[in-house]
């Protein structure tokens, strides 16, 4: 019997193995790629590891163009777009989970109507609106749009949902208003699922690119993806150099998950998504 | 009368707590789509003033053979990273359930790395792969001794590529993705099975095991237990996987405009965003633009109503 | 925040500049990679020499992105002072009065004109009226290996100069492995599907004796047999397997530059790139001629934008003067490969210098009276991608040639007349 359960964890582990190699691969292989300098891609692009590592194409990254800068950038908008998020969801959350006004879900069910228009089709008329407020080429153009979404106002909206009434109940007896309910009781409870927005809108954020295209016209206020696609089209064949922006583009971003993985993972449980 | 006060007063409340997400949504959302209908019924190429053309845009978009074609080939999309997705997320989440098997940590974290890879900077990681004279996918294959393969421009569809060996020709409905769609096929599933395998785990640990110890004194294999215990079950999972899925999968454009700035090998990436994109920032039919994606709007609302009508009822929810 | 160094840095900069110079220009530009260094350095030359006028340089993306960039920018009024415009792009600006008649300066020096190489000044001139002047201007060459010339036994020196020369030493070119497979080829007549699409094609039509459009732009003309001809014979390069049928044209760059093709059509703009990088020798040839001699004449120019001052205006027409002066337009050939745009250059000493240095820039000089301009409109871009897919249905055994390009025809006279219309 336990030889036989020794044969099925041997097993499961190598289809696992297998998985694994599979999502990583294209991480490994960016890696190395951006390790190797021109002359050896052109030679023996197969090596898996470089032969002869070189920072060259991190060191041209940076002197060629501002990486430092748009990293800054998108650390700048992504950071305040999620908290912006968060707070605006929390209240319209709590709103439409707890209080009773007329139109509630009416209003609730326009909102994630919203959810299904391709964003493509909004950026001209938002252009518009942007630009009618002054704000191309600035961090509130980059942020303000984004800064309430009804994706994030429905994920918590749900989880408040499965919080029981009998705590919020007791607070109102304390004397407690409805924001201060809402910071008191619901704020921690959430956390797991508000680190799940956090964690989205953060990504979401980062990697967002149509959006910094068309409001960001001076190197100084662009993001990183928006630094890596014009790289890209900016032609020629510096395969080394493509690979070190997405690298650099990358890593940030899984840091970031790393850190709040956890969080994530038992946050996606708790709410059952249902 | 008081309760009448209060009701005001829970009202007022009531909007206060949303303004903020309203304002946001109303400037950003609401109006730009007004805005957009009403350009939707013009033509307008951002420099001239719009001109009144009554419903010939949605006409146009309707009787063109390119319009159709990209619906098709987002189709293709959808119908191939969808259940591989989900497939592939199950079955690896089924491996992972087991809590105390080592280095189930581990891989849940690897698994999930490629859901958080910006779309940009993932295109060109797969686009590097399958690069015609230095790509790895190429070398493996001559390794191997097989021939190399244009993988970014063969635009035969595979299964018309299958049926070559038998000297059938295939409708063009049925002839399948092209070559370089799948590709980017299989860099949306790269992406999305992570995600699926987290929410499926999560779906399988609020499976109580009372249902598992019942059906065991029934006497019941370990096929049977899947079949209806795990698999009803996980409905709600499912459920909310494909409504999200589909919801992304219709909107794909990143990956593509890296991959195959072009449009692909005879335009066969070419899906709806993709076209919508190219008339209105390429083109400048701003209004034809802005109907085609009134079109792609409607679609995926009659989808997802769809889905809620007719497939919630199936979801088992406990 | 810790981004204080830079910060001060930057304030500082803005401040010395708001202090020292009276105008402050804005100047979008589509010049990358090896391109870039040299406009930059042209444009800090001329700040430094102009210390009441300040030019920022702002790379926008290509040529196609900096219409769109350009066409939002006016939508909310955040535009440039100048901007360099692809000469085919110029007539989607110019049908709103978005960019400046330069005619009030122009006769301001009347010299000036006549020292524009003649056919470049005409790709600047709508309606009798110049827009702007001819800055980056390329012609279509033939880039070839010469490693791989010697090696097949061929003259380096005697690139084809037809046709069928070009197809027989393209057969001598290839290379089979013993297995069957092609490990070298001799042909890759790619053609661009993106920025400046069907680009590489277009010389083909005409040197087929055929034309694209008819002279008043109503009709399109690639269903006639001479347009016809051109895309069976650029089709047949690839069923005789001397060229790579599944290739996208970077791939092909990539491939060429790897040594594993032989030779093929590339802009003059990246000569001086392809000589900076290349590991084997380069070759440059005027396009092999069929029934008639005649290559592309593409690249960019430098426009004012009609809504700045007069005060910017004139600061704006110093700049772009000065960036097209006899010197500097040499600086820029010399640099990137793109053509001396002024005719003083093109008969000075230096360029007998330039010469020395890199032999392979002169051809394309030779070349100048041979380009031809591509034919533009205001859809001129939809147009060039419904061309663009036709040759792709050749290529892919899709459909027949006449077919395709006969089908091709159809949708543009439909987009001609619709244009017409308006």
């Amino acid at each position: 019997m336990s030889k036989r359960k020794g044969i099925i964890s041997v097993l499961k582990h190598s289809v696992l193995i297998i998985g694994a190699s599979f999502m990583l691969f294209p991480f490994f292989w960016s890696v190395s790629t951006s390790f190797k300098g021109l002359k050896e891609i052109f030679r023996n692009p197969f090596s898996f590891v470089p032969l002869h590592p070189t920072f060259g194409n991190y060191v041209a990254l940076f002197n060629e163009i501002p990486f430092a800068r748009y990293l800054l950038n998108s650390f700048i908008v992504a950071s305040l777009t999620t908290l912006l998020q968060i707070v605006t969801a929390m209240l319209s959350a709590y709103a439409f989970s707890r209080l009773k006004f007329k139109g509630r879900d009416l209003i609730f069910y326009a909102f994630l109507a919203t959810m299904m228009i391709p964003g493509q089709l909004l950026m001209i008329p938002q252009y518009l609106v942007v630009a009618r407020f002054g704000w191309i080429n600035s961090y509130q153009g980059l942020i303000i749009p984004y800064a309430a979404t009804a994706l994030t106002t429905f994920f918590l909206r749900q989880f408040f949902l499965t919080i029981p009434k009998d705590l919020e109940d007791v607070a109102v007896i304390d004397g407690c208003n409805s924001f201060q309910v809402l910071v008191k009781i619901f704020l921690p409870i959430s956390k797991p699922a508000i680190s799940t927005i956090a964690v989205f809108s953060f990504m979401w954020s980062w990697n967002s690119y149509f959006w910094p295209l068309l409001v960001v016209n001076v190197p100084e206020m662009r993001t990183v993806q928006l630094g890596l696609a014009m790289f890209r089209t900016e032609g020629g064949m510096q395969w080394g150099q493509f690979m070190a922006g997405t690298v650099i583009a990358t890593l940030p971003i899984l840091i970031a998950y790393f850190f709040a993985q956890k969080h994530f993972i038992k946050s996606i449980t708790l709410t059952g998504l249902k | 009368m008081i309760s009448k006060r209060k009701k005001f007063r829970d009202s007022i409340k009531g909007y206060m707590f949303i303004s903020p997400t309203a304002l946001v949504i109303t400037v950003f959302v609401f109006f730009p789509l007004i805005y957009a209908f009403i350009m939707s019924f013009h033509t307008w190429n951002m420099s001239s003033a719009p001109i009144y053309v009554g419903l010939r845009n949605y006409t146009t978009a309707l009787k063109s053979v390119d319009f159709w074609n990209s619906m098709l080939y987002t189709f293709y999309y959808v119908l191939g990273v969808l259940p591989f997705s989900l497939v592939f997320g199950l079955f690896f989440a089924l491996l992972l359930r087991d809590n105390t098997m080592r280095g189930t940590g581990i891989y849940r974290v690897i698994y999930f790395m490629p859901v958080v890879t910006s779309p940009i900077a993932a295109a060109m990681g797969f686009n590097w792969i399958f690069e015609n004279q230095m790509g790895i996918a190429n070398h493996l294959l001559e390794k191997i001794g097989s021939q190399p393969v244009s993988w970014l421009s063969t635009p035969t569809g595979i299964l018309q590529m299958f049926f070559n060996n038998f000297n059938i020709a295939l409708p063009k409905v049925l002839q399948g993705p092209s070559l370089t769609m799948c590709v980017i096929i299989l860099l949306g599933i790269w992406q999305n099975v992570g995600y699926a395998t987290v929410v499926y785990l999560a779906g399988l640990q609020s499976i109580s095991d009372t249902y598992y110890e019942a059906a065991s004194l029934d006497g019941a294999t370990k096929w049977k237990k899947f079949w209806h215990i795990t698999l009803p079950l996980l409905s709600p999972s499912t459920f909310f996987l494909l409504i999200m899925f589909i919801i992304a999968s219709f909107q794909v454009f990143g990956p593509i405009q890296i991959m195959t700035p072009a449009g692909g090998p005879l335009n066969t990436t070419s899906v709806i965003v993709f076209y919508l994109y190219r008339q209105a920032f390429s083109y400048y039919n701003m209004g034809y633009a802005m109907a085609v994606a009134f079109l792609l709007m409607g679609f995926i609302l009659t989808m997802t109503i769809f889905q809620f009508r007719f497939l919630e009822r199936k979801v088992n929810y406990e | 925040m810790k981004r204080s160094c830079f910060v001060i840095f930057v304030t500082l900069l803005f401040v010395a500049t708001f202090m020292f110079a009276n105008v402050r220009l804005v100047f979008w530009h589509s010049m990358a990679d090896y391109q870039k260094p040299a406009l930059d350095k042209l444009v800090s030359e001329f700040n430094s020499t102009h210390p009441d006028i300040h030019v920022v340089a702002i790379y926008e993306g290509n040529y196609d992105q900096t219409v769109t960039k350009l066409k939002a920018a006016f939508l909310s009024k955040n535009t440039p002072d100048i901007v360099q415009l692809n000469i085919e792009h110029l007539r989607i600006f110019t049908a709103n009065r978005q960019l400046l008649d330069l005619s009030r300066f122009i006769s301001e020096t009347p010299s000036l004109k006549s020292d524009f190489v003649d056919s470049f000044w005409k790709t600047v001139v709508i309606n009798g009226k110049p827009y702007a002047l001819p800055f980056n201007i390329s012609c279509l060459m033939l880039f070839y290996n010469k490693d791989l010339f010697e090696k097949a036994g061929l003259d380096p020196n005697k690139p084809p100069r037809t046709w069928k020369e070009m197809e027989e030493m393209a057969k001598k070119l290839t290379v089979h492995a013993p297995n069957g497979r092609t490990i070298q080829y001799g042909l890759f007549w790619g053609v661009s599907g993106e920025d400046t699409a069907f680009y590489q094609f277009e010389p083909l039509i005409w040197q087929n004796g055929g034309k694209i459009f008819n002279s008043s732009m109503t009709k399109c003309l690639v269903d006639q047999p001479q347009a016809v001809g051109a895309l069976k014979r650029w089709k047949s390069w690839f069923d005789k397997g001397i060229s790579p049928a599944n290739m996208t044209l970077q791939e092909g760059i990539q491939a060429f530059m790897m040594g594993k093709i032989a030779m093929g059509p590339m802009t003059s703009g990246g000569i001086r790139y392809a000589l900076d990088n290349l590991p084997w020798d380069l070759g440059v040839a005027m396009l092999p001629s069929h029934k008639a001699t005649v290559t592309t004449l593409g690249g960019g120019s430098l426009a004012i934008l009609s809504n700045i001052s007069p005060e910017k205006q004139e600061a704006a027409w110093e700049f772009i003067k000065w960036m097209t002066n006899t010197k500097n337009t040499l600086y820029w050939y010399e640099n990137t490969g793109y053509l001396p745009v002024r005719k003083s250059a093109l008969n000075s000493l230096q360029i007998r210098l330039i010469w020395k240095k890199f032999p392979q820039l002169k051809p394309a000089v030779e070349a100048i009276p041979y380009a031809r301009p591509r034919p533009v409109n205001v859809d001129i871009i939809e147009i060039r991608h419904i061309l663009f897919n036709a040759i792709e249905e050749v290529r892919h055994r899709v459909k027949t040639p006449e077919k395709a390009f006969k089908d091709a025809a159809k949708k543009v006279d439909k987009i001609l007349e619709l244009e017409g219309s308006k």
